[in-house]
C-alpha cells in the first residue's frame, strides 16, 4: 500500500538498514576469508576458491557437528514446542495475574542463569556420587550412564529443553492474548469445557505461536554453544557447528572457521527464506481473520 | 473496566517504558561522562590471562606488587575455559583486529608460533624478549631454554609445573596391602588387584578430557623414554614405532579400571574421588597439589620418598618416569604496540626472581630459578619438587599442556577420550598418525625449534634446523 | 475438575522438575567449597554459610550496576527500533516487505563469534578516523549490542505485528495520518505482549552474552558474565561463590520481566475487551 511517503519509510528503516549492512560486511569478510588459504597450515592469503569448502566436508569433525546440530534443531523444535505449549496452556488458565507473572518468570529462569554455572550443576547431576544416580541407588533404581557415548547427546538435548522451553511458553502466551474473547465466550456458552476451548479455538489461533516457537527453537539449537561447551568441552557426541567454528578459529584454521560460518548461514537461510517469503506472511495473514 | 480505561492503560505502558529508557540512558550518559579515568592512559595496561578461580590469588598478588613497585596499573582480563580457550579467542581476535593487549599469557613453543601466524606481520608483531630474559638471569635456565625459538625468546616463562605425577590414596593401598608402585608393572598389578576387589583403580576425568590424554602421555613417556618423546613432539618419530602401540595397550588396561561414570567427571571431581577414598590413583600435574592444598586443608600430602603413617595422599613421579621432569610452563608474551614498554616492564617483573617468588608458592608450581630457597613454598610437595628438578636427568615438554599445535592437540585430546570409550585402537592409531604428520609439517613450516642453536632443548636439534 | 486446578497440578509437576538445578545451585552456594565439591548435589549443607552470598553481593553489586546501565537501555532501544522497522516494513509492502525480513532473518542466524574480528576491526578503524573512543566504553558496547541484535528484534516484532488486525491501521491511513502518528497512536499500544517478549529476549541474551563484552572491553569488572567466569580457573573453580554470583547475577533480567509483565498481560485489552 503506497499511502506513505518513501522518505518516512527510509527514516524508520534507517537503523535496521545500517545494522544489516554492518553484519553483511561481517558475513562478506567471512566469505572472503573462506575462499582463501589463510590458516596456520598455510599462513598466506592465497585464493583457493571452493577448496576450503571441500576441505570442510572432508573433515569428519565437521560432518559430525553438522549432523548433530541439525538433529538438535529438530529435537529442540519438537520437544521445546510441545513442552512450551503445555506450560503456556497451563499458565493461561491461572486466574491471578500476579501468580501468572511470577510463574512465567519462574519458567524462564533457566535461560537467565549463566550456562557456565548451570552446566556445572547438570554435569554434577549426571554423575554417580553427586547426582541423580546417588538418589536412584538409594531407592533401588538402576543407575543410568547419562554422559557416556550417545547418551551425552540425549542428556544435553534434554537440558536444552529445560533452558529454552520457558521462553517458548512465553511466546505462546503472547499469542494466546490475541485470541478474541468473543470466540471463547461463545464456545463457553455452548457448553464446551476448557480443554475443548484450548484445543479447538485458542491453539489454532496461535499458529503464530508455532511459528515463533519453531523459529526461535531452531535459532537456539543452531547457535548452541555455551551449554555443550561448559558441560562436556570438546566431546564429539555433543559437538555443534558453532563449537566447530569457534574451535577452528582458536586453533587458527581461520579459513575453515569462516567456511563453516558461511555454511551455517546458508543452512539457516534455507529455513528463513521459505518462512519469510512464503510461509510466514501468507499463512499468518490467512489465519488471523 | 470501561473502554476508556482500557484505552488509557496501554498508553501508560508506553509512557512508563519510555520514561524508564530515557532515565537509564541519562544515568548511563552521566556515569560515562563522570568516569574518573580515561581508557588505557599512559600508565595503564591490559593483561589477558586465563588464571582465575583458585589461582586468582597468585596472579593478583603479582599484579598488586607490580603496581606498588612501578606505579603501572594492570587491568586483568581473566577469562578461562578449557586450556584458556576463551582468552585465546579474545587474544587472537584482538591481534587480528589490530588492537592487541599490552601483555598476555601464553604457553611457550607451538602456541607462540601460532600467534606469529595470526599476526599481520608475523614475528615482527611481537617484542623480542631475549635481552630481557638475559638481564634477569632466566635465559640459561631449562625454562628459559624451552621458551626460546631458534635462539630468540618471545615469551617470558613465569612458572614451572610438573606433569608426570601420580597421586595415590594411602588408606586404600594399605587396606589392600599394595606398596606404592614405582614401575608400570607394579601399577598394572595394583590395578588388577583393586579391580577384582571392586575399587576404581585409576580415576581420570572424561568431561574436560585433559586427564585422559595426560595419562596416555605419561605411559608413553615411561615406555618410549624421553628421547622418543621429544621426537613425538616434533613429529619426527616413526608413526609405526612400537612404543606407541605398547603405550596404547597399557593405557587400555588402565581404562578398564576407570570408575563407570568417568565421562561425567571433571579433573577436580577426579581428585575429589581419590581424596575421599572413592578411587585409588589419579594421574595429573602438580596443579592438583594446589587444589588439594586449598580445598582440602586437612589432607596431608607426602612425596614418595618420605611417607609417614599420617599421610593421606602420596605424590610420586609416574611409574617409569623417575628422573624425568615433564614440564608445563606458562609465560607472558608482549605484542608490539604504542604501550609496549608497559608490557615489557610487566613481563620482566613477572618472570624475574621477585615476581616468581610471589607467584609460584601460591600457584602450586615452582620457580624457574633453581637457586631460590625452598622455604618460600607452603607445601612439602613443592619443596620436594625443587629437589626433583635439580636432580632430574632429562626434561621434556608436556604434550597435553603446550607442546603440541592446537589443532593437533584437540584431535589427540578427543581421540584419547574416544579410545577410552570405544577401545577402537585402529581409529586411535590413525589419529596419532595424522597428528604426527601434521605436527611435523607445522614445525617444518615454521623453521623453528625449541632452544638455541648451541643448546637446543633436550639436546635435540630437529632436521630442518641444521642450517 | 476446574481447569485451573488441572493447570496447577501440571505446573507443580513440571515446576518441581524445573527447580532441581535451581535448588542445587542455592544449596551449593551455601556450602563450603570442599563440601560443594564432595557431597551430593541435592543434599543440603551441613551448616549454612551465608558468607558466599554476602561476598558475592558485595563484589557483584558494582558489576551488576554497570551491566544494567549498558544492557537495559540497549535492550529497550533495540526492541523499539525493531518494532519501528517491523511496522515500516509491513506498511511499505512490495519488494521491501519480501526481502528485508529475509535479510534480517539471515543476519539473525550468524553466530556472533564469527563477527568479532570484523566488528572490532571496524571499531578500530572508526576510532582512528574520527578520534571518538569506542573500544572499552559504555557507548561502544551499547552500539555493538545494538548492531548485533536489531535484526533479531525486527524479526521477532515482524512476526508479532503480522498478527495485528489491519482495520485500525488502514482506517488511520485513510484519515491521512503519517507513519509517525499511526505508529504512536495505533500500533504501539497494541504491541504489549510482543514488545515485552522481544525486550525480555534481548535483555536476557545481552545480559548472558560473553563474547561481545570479552572482545570490546578490558578487564572484567564491568560485565556480569565476564566476572562470573573469573571464578573458574585452571587450578580449580570456586564453585560455591560462582553459584552465589550466578544466582544474584541472573536476578536483574527476571525482576525486570516481573515488573513488565503487568503490561504483558494487559496489552490486548483494546481489541479483545478482555479484563485482567
Amino acid at each position: 500500500m503506497r499511502l506513505l511517503k518513501f522518505r518516512e519509510i527510509v527514516l524508520f528503516l534507517a537503523p535496521l538498514l545500517f545494522t544489516v549492512f554492518v553484519i553483511f560486511y561481517g558475513i562478506a569478510w567471512n566469505f572472503w576469508l573462506s575462499l582463501t588459504s589463510f590458516s596456520i597450515y598455510h599462513p598466506r592469503y592465497d585464493f583457493v576458491g571452493i577448496n576450503t569448502y571441500l576441505q570442510l566436508f572432508n573433515d569428519y569433525d565437521f560432518r559430525n557437528a553438522l549432523v548433530r546440530t541439525i538433529a538438535w534443531a529438530g529435537l529442540l523444535v519438537i520437544g521445546g514446542n510441545i513442552l512450551g505449549l503445555i506450560i503456556s496452556t497451563a499458565l493461561f488458565q491461572i486466574q491471578s495475574n500476579r501468580l501468572k507473572s511470577v510463574l512465567t518468570s519462574y519458567f524462564i529462569y533457566p535461560m537467565a542463569i549463566p550456562l557456565v554455572a548451570s552446566g556445572v550443576i547438570w554435569r554434577w547431576l549426571f554423575e554417580s556420587v553427586k547426582g541423580f544416580n546417588a538418589i536412584f541407588a538409594s531407592v533401588g533404581l538402576p543407575k543410568i550412564d547419562w554422559l557416556t557415548g550417545e547418551n551425552a547427546f540425549w542428556s544435553l538435548v534434554g537440558v536444552s529443553m529445560w533452558v529454552y522451553s520457558g521462553f517458548v511458553a512465553l511466546l505462546y502466551l503472547a499469542t494466546f492474548y490475541h485470541v478474541p474473547l468473543s470466540a471463547i465466550e461463545a464456545a463457553r456458552v455452548d457448553g464446551a469445557d476448557t480443554l475443548t476451548i484450548m484445543v479447538k479455538i485458542v491453539i489454532p489461533y496461535s499458529k503464530l505461536g508455532f511459528i515463533l516457537g519453531g523459529v526461535f527453537s531452531a535459532l537456539f539449537a543452531l547457535q548452541m554453544f555455551d551449554l555443550p561447551y561448559s558441560v562436556l568441552y570438546i566431546n564429539p557426541f555433543t559437538s555443534t557447528l558453532v563449537m566447530y567454528l569457534y574451535n577452528k578459529f582458536v586453533y587458527m584454521a581461520f579459513n575453515i572457521s569462516s567456511a563453516a560460518c558461511i555454511f551455517l548461514i546458508a543452512l539457516s537461510a534455507s529455513i528463513a527464506i521459505p518462512y519469510s517469503t512464503y510461509g510466514l506472511r501468507k499463512w499468518i495473514l490467512g489465519v488471523i481473520r | 473496566m470501561t473502554e476508556k480505561t482500557a484505552t488509557k492503560k496501554p498508553n501508560t505502558a508506553l509512557i512508563v517504558t519510555a520514561i524508564i529508557v530515557i532515565l537509564v540512558i541519562a544515568i548511563g550518559a552521566i556515569y560515562f561522562l563522570m568516569r574518573p579515568t580515561p581508557p588505557a592512559g599512559p600508565k595503564k595496561m591490559t593483561f589477558y590471562t586465563w588464571w582465575a578461580g583458585l589461582e586468582r590469588f597468585a596472579i593478583d598478588a603479582v599484579i598488586g606488587n607490580f603496581t606498588k613497585a612501578t606505579g603501572i596499573q594492570v587491568e586483568k582480563t581473566a577469562v578461562p575455559g578449557g586450556a584458556g580457550v576463551n582468552a585465546k579467542y579474545a587474544i587472537i581476535a584482538l591481534i587480528m583486529a589490530g588492537k592487541p593487549p599490552e601483555a598476555y599469557q601464553v604457553h611457550c613453543g607451538p602456541e607462540m608460533i601460532s600467534y606469529f601466524m595470526a599476526a599481520p606481520h608475523g614475528k615482527d608483531d611481537f617484542v623480542d624478549l631475549t635481552d630481557v630474559a638475559t638481564d634477569i638471569g632466566l635465559i640459561n635456565t631449562p625454562a628459559g631454554q624451552v621458551c626460546q625459538l631458534a635462539g630468540r625468546l618471545y615469551s617470558a616463562p613465569v612458572n614451572l609445573h610438573r606433569a608426570n605425577l601420580i597421586f595415590m590414596n594411602k588408606k586404600i593401598l594399605d587396606k589392600y596391602g599394595i606398596k606404592p608402585p614405582t614401575t608400570l608393572d607394579e601399577l598394572t598389578a595394583a590395578c588388577s588387584k583393586l579391580k577384582a576387589a571392586g575399587v576404581p583403580c585409576m580415576v581420570q576425568a572424561g568431561a574436560d578430557q585433559f586427564t585422559v590424554l595426560h595419562l596416555w602421555e605419561q605411559i608413553f613417556l615411561a615406555v618410549a623414554g624421553p628421547d622418543k618423546f621429544i621426537q613425538f613432539m616434533y613429529g619426527t618419530i616413526d608413526p609405526n614405532d612400537p612404543s606407541i602401540k605398547q603405550a596404547t595397550d597399557t593405557f587400555l588396561t588402565f581404562v578398564d579400571t576407570f570408575p563407570s561414570d568417568w565421562m561425567a567427571l571433571d579433573w577436580t571431581s577426579a581428585v575429589d574421588r581419590v581424596v575421599k577414598g572413592n578411587g585409588a590413583f589419579h594421574v595429573d600435574g602438580d596443579w592438583a597439589v594446589g587444589l588439594i592444598y586449598n580445598v582440602y586443608p586437612g589432607t596431608k600430602m607426602c612425596p614418595i620418598d618420605s611417607i609417614t603413617p599420617d599421610c593421606d595422599i602420596i605424590v610420586a613421579p609416574f611409574p617409569g618416569t623417575q628422573g624425568i621432569y615433564n614440564m608445563v610452563i606458562d609465560a607472558v608474551g608482549v605484542p608490539k604496540g604504542p604501550n609496549q614498554d608497559l608490557g615489557i616492564t610487566f613481563a620482566k617483573y613477572f618472570a624475574s626472581k621477585d615476581g616468581q617468588k610471589i607467584f609460584n608458592p601460591l600457584k602450586g608450581s615452582i620457580a624457574d630459578y633453581p637457586d631460590l630457597p625452598t622455604d618460600i613454598y607452603p607445601t612439602n610437595i613443592q619443596k620436594w619438587e625443587v629437589q626433583q628438578y635439580a636432580s632430574s636427568k632429562k626434561q621434556v615438554f608436556s604434550l597435553t599442556h603446550g607442546a603440541l599445535f592446537s589443532d593437533v592437540w584437540s584431535k589427540l585430546l578427543s581421540g584419547a577420550v574416544l579410545l577410552a570409550q570405544t577401545k577402537q585402537t585402529s581409529m586411535w592409531y590413525s589419529t596419532v598418525n595424522d597428528a604426527i604428520k601434521l605436527e611435523l609439517s607445522l614445525w617444518q613450516q615454521s623453521g623453528l625449534y625449541l632452544g638455541s642453536p648451541t643448546s637446543p632443548f633436550a639436546g635435540y636439534l630437529p632436521p630442518w634446523a641444521k642450517k | 475438575m476446574k481447569a485451573q486446578t488441572v493447570a496447577l497440578v501440571i505446573i507443580t509437576i513440571i515446576g518441581a522438575i524445573w527447580s532441581i538445578p535451581l535448588y542445587a545451585m542455592i544449596v551449593g552456594s551455601l556450602k563450603t567449597l570442599s563440601e560443594a565439591m564432595g557431597t551430593p548435589v541435592l543434599v543440603p549443607p551441613s551448616h549454612i554459610d551465608f558468607q558466599n552470598i554476602v561476598s558475592a553481593l558485595n563484589s557483584f553489586a558494582p558489576t551488576i550496576l554497570t551491566t544494567s546501565l549498558i544492557v537495559v537501555p540497549a535492550a529497550f532501544v533495540t526492541a523499539i527500533v525493531g518494532a519501528l522497522s517491523a511496522v515500516a516494513i509491513r506498511l511499505a509492502g512490495g519488494k521491501v516487505a519480501d526481502w528485508l525480513p529475509t535479510l534480517a532473518a539471515i543476519t539473525t542466524y550468524i553466530p556472533y563469534q564469527a563477527l568479532i574480528v570484523p566488528i572490532v576491526t571496524a571499531v578500530r578503524q572508526f576510532e582512528s578516523l574520527t578520534g571518538i573512543p569506542l573500544y572499552d566504553t559504555v557507548p561502544g558496547l551499547f552500539l555493538v549490542f545494538f548492531i548485533y541484535y536489531s535484526p533479531m528484534a525486527t524479526l521477532l516484532m515482524f512476526i508479532f505485528t503480522n498478527a495485528l488486525p489491519k482495520e485500525p491501521i488502514e482506517a488511520s491511513l485513510v484519515d491521512g495520518a503519517d507513519l509517525k502518528t499511526i505508529f504512536a497512536k495505533v500500533v504501539f499500544p497494541l504491541l504489549g505482549p510482543g514488545f515485552i517478549s522481544t525486550s525480555i529476549f534481548l535483555l536476557i541474551n545481552m545480559w548472558n552474552n560473553l563474547f561481545v563484552p570479552l572482545s570490546m572491553m578490558r578487564g572484567y569488572e564491568k560485565f556480569v558474565t565476564l566476572k562470573i567466569f573469573s571464578y573458574i580457573g585452571q587450578a580449580g573453580t570456586i564453585y560455591n561463590e560462582m553459584f552465589a554470583a550466578s544466582l544474584i547475577g541472573s536476578l536483574p533480567p527476571l525482576l525486570i520481566f516481573l515488573f513488565l509483565s503487568r503490561y504483558f498481560l494487559r496489552g490486548m485489552l483494546m481489541f479483545t475487551g478482555r479484563t485482567g
